[in-house]
Order: C-alpha cells, then structure tokens, then sequence
C-alpha cells in the first residue's frame, strides 16, 4: 500500500477552457489524450519514441512486472 | 483621456489569446452528439472527466511486491524511485473510488518513475494499459531538458 499525490496542472487549465468549448489536452471523449498537432494514432504511436529512455531507466522493466491480467 | 488606443491594445490581445486558445483544440461534441440533449450530456460529461483528471489522490495498493519513494515538484525536479502495478483508490485517472462517467470499476494503476532530481522518466498507466504496449501508457522525460525537449509525452500529465 501506498501514498499517491499527484496535480496536473495542465489539466486544470483543460478544465477551465473546457466550459468554453476548448480541448487542449485532447482527452474529450477518449481515455488518451494528444497534443493539437497529432492524430490519436500519432500520439500513441509517439510513446514508443520513449522507449530507449525506458530501457535506460528500467533496463528489466518488461521481466520483472507479470503480464497484464487476460481481457474479460 | 485617452482610452482608444488602450481599449484596441486589449482587443489586440484578447483576439491574440483566442487565436492561440483556438489553435490548441476544439471540443469533439459537435462530432460525437447525436441531439441537442446529447451534446449537453456530452458536455456534462467531458467537464466532469476533466475534473477528475485534475489530480491524483489516494492509495496504491498491489498484492505484488512494488516500490516507491518518488517526487517530482511540477515535473521539475524527478527524484526517486516508483515501480508499482496495482490498483488505485481514490480520485484521479477520471475516477473517484472506482466511479467514473464510463463504468463502474476500482482502476488497475501503474506507475513508474526514477530521477537524479534534473532529469528523469515516469510512466503512468490507468484502467486498461499493458506495460508491454506503450501506446496504452503515459510517458514522459522529466526534469527540465526532458520537459523542453522531444520526444513530448502526451499533455495530461504535461507537467504533474
């Protein structure tokens, strides 16, 4: 168990520009969100530019952790 | 008095502000609504996953063995060590205590994130993420090099 705190400070404004029909984080309607100049296919596909960075952080990463739970 | 040219300065600025505002994303509504009542419905909606997207507060608890002792003051300054896979309860990720506007479900949380306080990584994953796939994920190069330059993680926890 574990203590999480964590603010988004990007989100807040997404918030409040919200109420004015604006999305800036992308995330209306959808679980991800992107930046305004990608697609949704873009911005997932932009995650695995992170991969090296990964690698560096948590060489064992993708060993040590079980596999995700099968899909009801 | 002179007012005018005060007065066309902020009009100058506030269209400036709309523009840039503009450019940054409009709302999917109009595409996704299907009726007048849907849109607002939809809207109701959106304001409220925002909201609770604002901030992550709770408890991460796991019955695998994980560990975390990680801080990053506004994705500044990533100090630490986190690696946790389990689930969360509280409020974030859209969610208060396992309610959200999709389904009803306490979250499966991951969350990972090592720094040497001027540079980083984290990942964050809710819901229906595999580690394995990174499109599913949150990820982003923290610190300030990490935040200023590419690759960019995705703007929700740009910066946290």
């Amino acid at each position: 168990m574990g203590f999480v705190g964590n603010a988004n400070y990007y989100e807040m404004v997404d918030f409040m520009l919200g109420f004015f029909g604006l999305d800036i984080s992308g995330d209306d309607g959808t679980p991800y969100g992107k930046w305004w100049w990608q697609t949704y296919e873009e911005a997932n596909k932009s995650m695995s530019e992170f991969t090296s960075l990964r690698e560096q952080f948590f060489p064992d990463l993708l060993t040590t952790l079980p596999p995700p739970p099968a899909a009801k | 008095m002179r007012r005018g040219p005060v007065i066309c300065k902020t009009c100058l600025l506030a269209a400036l502000a709309a523009a840039l505002l503009a450019a940054q994303g409009c709302t999917s509504i109009a595409a996704r609504a299907r009726s007048p009542a849907d849109y607002v419905g939809l809207y109701l909606k959106d304001r409220l996953d925002d909201l609770l997207e604002v901030a992550d507060v709770g408890i991460s608890v796991s019955s695998k063995p994980g560990f975390a002792l990680y801080g990053a003051f506004s994705s500044l300054t990533p100090a630490g060590y986190a690696m946790v896979d389990g689930h969360f309860l509280g409020i974030g990720g859209g969610q208060i205590f396992g309610l959200s506007t999709d389904r009803i479900e306490i979250p499966r949380f991951y969350v990972a994130g090592a720094g040497f306080v001027a540079w980083g990584y984290e990942e964050l994953g809710w819901y229906d993420y595999d580690i394995a796939d990174m499109g599913t994920l949150q990820c982003q190069d923290v610190g300030i090099p990490g935040l200023i330059a590419p690759p960019y993680g995705r703007p929700g926890p740009w910066p946290s």
